[in-house]
């Protein structure tokens, strides 16, 4: 049998990036599993926004790292580029109070923020269509990557590393024995490791419920799309547009990408190992109600229609934060999912963070509170049974 | 309490070994039951005391008020805090959980049910070593300053099958290797402050961790080596399947775990004592083997019936597990362990 010092479960971003930390840090014998192609889940269907301006002190603390991070890759992958064009996170009269309650964090933790109104706001971007009473909470940090771009990118850099990646294997179940994490099994047999981590987004669940330790976590579909090129792109930075239910930022070759919810379909549940994203479909007509609402917004977009549409998954714990860290109640088991829908935007440090975990057991930031020990099993028994709408998990964009 | 009433869990190669010792040679104690494992029936008829189905049995005896636990170290979390809740005293055989984590849960559940709880270190008991231990702390070579030892070995005596060898036993590494550090901390004298390893496993796949080269350094600047090996080329080196040399101030133990013990000082090296020969697998109740076993459970029995601070307390059973921890982590990444950290 093959022995691993770590087996990650998941070609994803986090995944991925767990290795490349791994690897960095000195641990040689490191295997990814991944059901499909690298990239083939929610990585590669990402909006790819980030911001530093969380709800929580480790979030913030975490992406302020992040997004160090994103400019350090920026600078040593190959074909990737960090979009540093900043990030605006708009908010109408009824859900600023909120936000405005977080900003003594964000001063306690060194993230920057400005301020807009709504004159600022239309002085500041005048190519697009501010409503009135609007607040904008600018992270002059923030900014997006393009998937399609870092996601082979980081796989690269993460081969070269000397990680090996096996494609097309699909685990079916994580092998424990004298109450420890010893190997998984996979489609192609049992493979053997000291540290087991799962980084495998919506499939978590079918993962740990078997081992009696399922997480409150819960799946929601998500779209987003791309318009052809723009005759003239205007200068905007990522906008998380919460007024409007979605997001907006540039993409490449003078196109624009945006995403929305749909607040009313309840929870995707991935019900077998075998489940792929392409088997999700958006709802009928998203996709002009998105270019409708958005062109009001950024006016420039109702001459390019869309070109490419992406769905995938979005994964909400029950409380909102994500779930990282070793799973208490059997060692060798680490579990990172829940990111919100800003897995994307955590990924360089989600996986620092499990690196440190499964190599030295304990991080450079304090994340206790993204445990997934922190949840009774009673609520989450609770919560796994009901079945919630999009409108009613956390609020939570990047 | 005139004596200790025990009860041993586990049946095979220790627990007999602890069963003929509280049975045959232990002072103020008496073995109640055994459990445990597929040899327990006939390991309890051999002394005339009760086979119990499991460990609940056991421990749900108001006969017994202690346990001695020799079972594999995956079971030795679970039961350990079942034992203390239980209301038992605890003497565990080593190591004392395959991690740190686990070894803090036992010792909180324990101090919670104001149970005494060891942890088995026979080698500090044995022979050479025990009496190098004493001539350390009589000063015969000054405040300790250098510490090498060596375990070497052509093979590990387990086959594939047993449950020693099954990855969730932790490798060799644990099993043998929290012996080794404790050694070298009870020679030192002082507690173990940062720790850098190399571990692999270079041949046999079945086994895990089988060779490793740690440096340690202690709190009172004392240093320390350990090169253990179960992956030596036929026929390994004579008399280094366990050996520690010790470097004082003013001189030098060479002290051969299962041979001579020296001392080297003012100028010239003389022999202080010499172990007789041990038969591990034909006469293994023979008391040059069963010495160091029976003189350890009399520490635990009198410790609890004299009201006595442990002689091997849990934390020290902690403290190898944490340099067994932190060696392994350090050998992942090639970076040095501070042990406050585990």
């Amino acid at each position: 049998m093959t022995m691993s010092d770590v087996l990650i479960l998941g070609g994803g971003v986090t995944g991925l990036s767990t290795a490349y930390h791994l690897a960095r840090r000195g641990v040689r014998r490191i295997t990814i599993l991944e059901k499909g192609p690298v990239g083939d889940g929610s990585s590669s269907r990402a909006g790819g926004i980030i911001t530093g301006l969380l709800w929580s002190e480790p979030g913030v603390l975490a992406r302020r790292r992040a997004l160090e991070l994103f400019r350090e890759l920026s600078d040593e992958l190959d074909g990737y580029t960090f979009g540093a064009v900043g990030c605006l996170n708009l908010f109408d009269p009824a859900s600023w109070p909120d936000r405005a309650r977080l900003l003594p964090l964000y001063d306690r933790c060194g993230a920057p923020y400005e301020i807009l109104d709504t004159d600022a706001l239309r002085r500041r971007w005048p190519a697009l269509v501010f409503a009135d009473g609007l607040t904008g909470l600018h992270d002059p940090l923030g900014g997006y990557s393009e998937p399609h771009e870092y996601v082979p990118a980081l796989a690269r850099r993460v081969r070269e590393l000397g990680v090996t990646i096996r494609e097309h294997t699909t685990v079916t179940g994580i092998a424990t024995a004298g109450g420890r994490v010893v190997g998984v099994q996979t489609s192609d047999g049992a493979l053997a490791a000291d540290a087991v981590v799962a980084t495998v987004y919506g499939w978590t669940n079918l993962l740990l419920a078997p081992l009696g330790l399922p997480l409150p976590v819960k799946s929601f579909v998500h779209q987003r799309y791309v318009s052809r090129p723009l005759a003239a792109p205007p200068a905007l930075p990522a906008i998380n547009a919460n007024h409007l239910m979605g997001y907006v930022r540039p993409a490449h070759g003078g196109r624009l990408l945006a995403g929305i919810e749909s607040a009313d379909r309840a929870e995707w549940r991935v019900t077998g190992t075998n489940f792929r994203l392409t088997e999700l479909q958006a709802p009928p007509g998203i996709d002009a109600v998105l270019h409708d609402r958005f062109s009001g917004f950024v006016p420039a977009l109702a001459d390019a229609p869309w070109e490419s549409a992406h769905v995938g998954l979005l994964t909400f714990s029950s409380d909102g934060e994500p779930v990282l860290g070793p799973v208490g109640a059997l060692p060798g088991l680490f579990v990172g999912v829940a990111f919100h829908s800003g897995g994307f935007a955590y990924n360089p440090v989600s996986g620092m963070l499990l690196a440190e975990y499964v190599s030295a057991g304990r991080t450079s930031i304090d994340v206790s509170a993204f445990s997934p020990d922190r949840f009774a099993a009673s609520e989450t028994a609770q919560y796994l049974n009901e079945t919630v709408p999009q409108r009613d998990v956390v609020r939570r964009r990047h | 309490m005139a004596s200790l009433r025990i009860g041993i869990l586990g049946s095979g190669y220790m627990g007999a070994t602890y069963a003929e010792c509280i049975a045959r040679h232990n002072q103020r104690a008496t073995l109640v039951a055994i459990a445990g494992g597929s040899r327990a029936p006939a390991l309890a008829a051999t002394y005339g005391v009760a086979h119990l189905d499991d460990d609940a049995a056991l421990f749900a005896r108001d006969d017994i008020d202690a346990v001695l636990i020799a079972t594999p170290h995956a079971l030795h979390h679970d039961q350990t805090v079942r034992a203390a809740a239980a209301g038992k005293h605890v003497l565990l055989e080593k190591p004392m959980a395959p991690s740190v984590a686990e070894c803090d849960s036992m010792i909180a559940a324990c101090e919670r049910a104001g149970v005494t709880f060891e942890v088995i270190k026979t080698l500090r008991f044995r022979g050479s070593i025990s009496r190098a231990l004493q001539l350390i702390a009589d000063g015969a070579i000054g405040r300790v300053r250098m510490i090498n030892g060596r375990t070497l070995a052509a093979g590990t005596g387990i086959e594939e099958k047993h449950w020693a060898a099954r990855p969730e036993s932790g490798g060799m590494l644990l099993d043998m290797g929290c012996h080794n550090f404790d050694i070298i901390c009870a020679f030192a004298g002082s507690e173990p402050r940062r720790i850098s390893a190399c571990v692999e496993t270079f041949a046999a796949p079945a086994h895990r961790r089988l060779s490793a080269m740690s440096q340690i350094s202690f709190a009172d600047g004392a240093m320390a080596q350990m090169w253990m090996s179960f992956e030596m080329p036929r026929p390994s080196l004579p008399d280094h399947v366990h050996r520690y040399l010790v470097v004082g101030e003013t001189g030098t133990l060479d002290i051969d775990g299962y041979g001579a013990l020296a001392l080297g000082r003012d100028g010239e090296w003389r022999e202080i004592w010499r172990q007789p020969p041990i038969d591990w697998i034909n006469r293994p109740f023979e008391p040059v083997r069963l010495e160091a076993f029976f003189r350890q459970t009399q520490s635990f029995i009198d410790d609890i019936l004299d009201g006595r601070p442990a002689t091997v307390a849990a934390t020290q059973g902690r403290r190898a597990v944490a340099m067994v921890e932190g060696a392994w982590r350090s050998a992942l990444t090639g970076a040095t362990v501070e042990l406050d950290t585990i």
